[in-house]
């Protein structure tokens, strides 16, 4: 059932891009590039975020004051703060889009489960540090999300108390726990960076950056809704009021808007069971089994003789499991007679996928259980049959 | 009309929409109508965007010929 899900998901993800290259160029496909637009999103959100943070007052009498002058005195302060806000709203759309499309693609399996599970990470701290920046303007939306956060912490079994206390510096609202919300919110913006490399370490030729026609796009539609529909704040937050309705944002909220209807500890469980699926995913999805025994044909081998030393497989293996290191001798045949280099794989990285073969011009990769010749024959069988 | 014609007159269109928002945004920086100035910058930019793809579509920029076919 979920194979065949997923196989439907493939095709229509297929069936979309075709129709995408025939409006863009085939490599500006914007699909092709949502890791990119993430990049370029989270850049825009740490450019805008340090011009906000000149003029931020961390106190709970000085926040949503601080945020009110910086939106209507100071010159392009407003438009800045719509453009964060914005940015923040793109981000998220635009990992939700790259995790389907991995997701929907298959390219979260084997060697991918590294970017995967970092990518998961990035999601989940990527939507706690929207839902700060809500926290930090402080008005009445704030206080309301701050209490039902704190609602959710308190509602973990053990940890919950100490948690909620270490994240508000007391055991109710208090002036400490702006100053922590803003280091939440900078410090694991700046820590994404870290998940990042982590995110691309072990991809080859990852494309982390859109063409510039998409980049001068999605900026200007960033810049433009930023100028047209101009981000706000709500009344001033007053902590023992209770509040009963504020604005929902969908890409960073929806959680808190659940809480009308189930317990916050509920809708925490929910989330945490959500993201622990995620991470699980690359490792339920594995078949047993693959199909012609691929998966099982054994670690690339470089056949010494052949190797010329050109590198194409060092280029096209997307686990970086080939290296190139200086040929101690010639190679045999006329074309590897004068190779300055010669490949290497690294058996803890190679998946076996044989990509590397399909790469090399002068048969000097091999798959030892999976010999061309075998290939040859089952086809031969297959098609006799 | 042609494709060639249309993304051509689409260009043209467009340079000279850029012409009007840049104006606008000296226009918003004067009067320190800075949302004016804004919007003005933003849609500057998609004309921008949108001048490139076409100029890509018209076969100016990109890729060179032997690999476009």
């Amino acid at each position: 059932m979920y194979r065949r899900a997923l196989s439907w998901l493939l095709r229509q993800t297929l069936r979309l891009d075709v129709y995408i290259n025939k409006v863009y160029p085939t490599d500006w496909n914007p699909l092709y590039y949502t890791g990119g637009l993430t990049n370029l999103f989270l850049l825009v959100l740490v450019v805008s975020g340090i011009l906000l943070l000149f003029y931020y007052v961390a106190s709970l009498d000085g926040a949503f004051a601080s945020v009110a002058y910086l939106t209507e005195r100071v010159p392009y302060g407003g438009l800045f703060r719509g453009i964060h806000r914005y940015a923040a709203d793109a981000f998220i759309v635009a990992v939700l889009l790259h995790l389907f499309r991995n997701w929907f693609t298959d390219r979260y399996l084997f060697s991918r489960d590294g970017p995967w599970i970092s990518g998961m990470f990035l999601l989940i701290l990527g939507g706690f540090i929207g839902v700060n920046g809500y926290q930090l303007v402080w008005d009445q939306r704030a206080q309301a999300i701050t209490a039902i956060f704190v609602s959710m912490l308190y509602a973990i079994p053990l940890a919950g108390p100490p948690l909620a206390q270490l994240f508000l510096g007391g055991v109710g609202i208090n002036d400490a726990m702006l100053p922590r919300i803003l280091f939440l919110h900078v410090g694991l913006a700046s820590f994404l960076y870290v998940l990042l490399w982590w995110h691309y370490v072990r991809v080859r030729h990852p494309k982390i950056w859109p063409p510039a026609t998409w980049v001068l796009a999605t900026l200007g539609g960033i810049i433009l809704l930023a100028a047209v529909i101009p981000v706000t704040s709500g009344t001033p937050a007053q902590p023992g009021l209770k509040v009963f309705s504020y604005p929902l944002d969908v890409f960073f909220l929806l959680p808190f808007w659940l809480t009308n209807w189930l317990p916050a500890g509920i809708v925490f469980a929910a989330l945490a069971a959500l993201g622990v699926l995620g991470y699980v995913i690359p490792y339920v999805s594995r078949e047993s089994e693959p199909a012609m025994g691929v998966r099982h044909s054994g670690v690339a081998q470089v056949i010494d003789g052949n190797c010329t030393g050109c590198e194409l497989c060092y280029y096209d293996c997307p686990y970086d499991a080939i290296v190139m290191v200086p040929s101690p001798h010639a190679g045999l045949t006329k074309a590897a007679a004068n190779r300055k280099l010669l490949a290497a794989v690294m058996d803890s990285r190679c998946v076996e996928c044989g990509i590397c073969i399909g790469a090399c011009p002068f048969e000097a990769l091999e798959l030892p259980k999976f010999l061309e010749a075998d290939i040859k024959q089952h086809v031969a069988q297959v098609v006799t049959a | 009309m042609g494709k060639r014609s249309a993304y051509l007159l689409a260009v043209l269109a467009l340079s000279g929409s850029s012409l009007v928002l840049a104006a606008l945004i000296l226009f918003g920086e004067s009067a320190d109508n800075y949302n004016l100035g804004g919007a003005a910058l933003g849609a500057i930019l998609i004309a921008y965007g949108l001048i490139g793809l076409f100029l890509r579509k018209l076969g100016i920029t990109g890729p060179r010929g032997a690999e476009r076919s």
